[in-house]
């Protein structure tokens, strides 16, 4: 539709007025942008700058301080009772090379007669279970070239660590545990007071 | 100064060159300002628009091809800034039946007897309400559609034409009594 001649021309006055604008910009100023617009614009724009700024430096300074902060907690504490604590599984290579030894081996053949005292971190009774079926002397029969292991038994001179930590670790909680050393002799009371041998005649009715 | 061409601004102002840059907006903030005030409402709003204008045009210099004028490029970029802030306006393209546009709005003794300048025309542009004004701007003095107004805004071509048959009805009735006066 086309639009009234009245609202053509209203339209030519906008647009002529508008378009016609000097190149210049009006003496008084009505459109030139305050120059807090390119302030503004500049900000915008600009690339960060490169290198150490003051808030990056108090950063990097703050978090090393941190650091040795912790550092020094954590060496400076003190140790704490090893019984307290977890044994360290050292992945020693003495203890893979090292031969069979038969006190070592014969631990578990102590745990299942002596009592269980302590040691959290492993139920006694897995344990009874777990070293009572297997055999407490290292000697395998001559059968066999290549001698079976247990799950809790050492490494054999030679051969590699077995991966599961978890049972080598048991295993050393087993060898430090104080039920698991040699046991005192017993009080010889024998020797004190000896009991006369005993004589046939004597027992037998006459 | 030497006048640099478009293709060399373009060249700088890729490479981050303060200078082109300053070039640029020495050369175009003033066009481009006069433009932002047919949309705005006041003077800050066109500072606002021009700004955020200028930002997206250095941002965006990597999109300009060279097909066409360097300075239409950036004149659409800034009418699309001017139309994306009216659009965020809560009372824009608002139903304005309560719109009286003679009500305490202009003082005659100063306005109606000055010349037919652009700074008086500005003055009664920027009296529309929102819909009106960039109803009025896009058709009568950027030559769009209908079609493409209703595109460019979101609304129909029926609320177009409606917007722009009052703020014709609007400066006309200015003009008249201006005249009289």
């Amino acid at each position: 539709m086309e639009d009234p001649q009245e609202y053509k021309s209203l339209d030519d006055l906008f647009r002529k007025t508008f378009e016609d604008l000097p190149d210049r910009p009006a003496p008084s100023g009505w459109d030139t942008p305050s120059p807090r617009v390119w302030e503004q614009v500049q900000t915008k724009i600009q690339p960060p700058k490169a290198g150490w700024t003051a808030p990056s430096l108090l950063l990097v300074a703050g978090m090393a301080v941190v650091l040795l902060l912790g550092l020094y907690w954590a060496l400076s504490r003190p140790n704490q009772p090893a019984a307290d604590t977890l044994p360290a599984v050292t992945e020693s290579p003495t203890l893979a090379a090292e031969p069979t030894n038969q006190n070592q081996i014969a631990v578990p053949e102590l745990t299942a007669s002596a009592p269980a005292t302590h040691s959290p971190a492993t139920p006694a009774p897995n344990r009874r279970r777990e070293f009572s079926s297997q055999p407490a002397s290292p000697q395998m029969p001559d059968s066999e070239t290549t001698p079976r292991r247990s799950a809790g038994s050492l490494p054999l001179p030679g051969t590699a660590q077995a991966p599961n930590t978890t049972i080598r670790r048991q295993m050393e909680e087993l060898r430090h545990a104080p039920w698991a050393q040699p046991l005192r002799p017993l009080p010889n009371v024998l020797k004190k007071a000896p009991m006369p041998p005993l004589r046939v005649e004597s027992v037998l009715p006459k | 100064m030497q006048q640099l061409t478009d293709q060399e601004l373009v060249q700088g102002v890729l490479q981050g060159n303060p200078l082109h840059q300053s070039a640029l907006y020495k050369q175009y903030s003033v066009p481009m300002f006069r433009v932002l005030l047919r949309f705005a409402r006041d003077r800050a709003e066109a500072e606002d628009m021009l700004q955020d204008g200028f930002i997206r045009v250095y941002r965006d210099m990597g999109q300009f091809r060279g097909e066409g004028a360097l300075g239409g490029w950036i004149r659409r970029i800034m009418v699309n800034t001017a139309l994306s802030h009216l659009r965020k306006q809560r009372d824009f393209l608002r139903q304005t039946s309560d719109f009286s546009p003679f009500e305490n709005q202009f003082r005659t003794d100063e306005d109606f007897a000055s010349n037919m300048d652009a700074e008086t025309l500005l003055k009664y542009l920027q009296r529309l309400p929102p819909g009106y004004r960039a109803v009025f701007n896009l058709y009568a003095i950027d030559g769009f559609s209908h079609e493409e107004i209703a595109e460019q805004l979101g609304i129909s071509i029926g609320t177009s034409k409606s917007q722009l048959f009052k703020a014709r009805e609007y400066l006309k009735r200015i003009l008249d009594k201006s005249f009289i006066t």
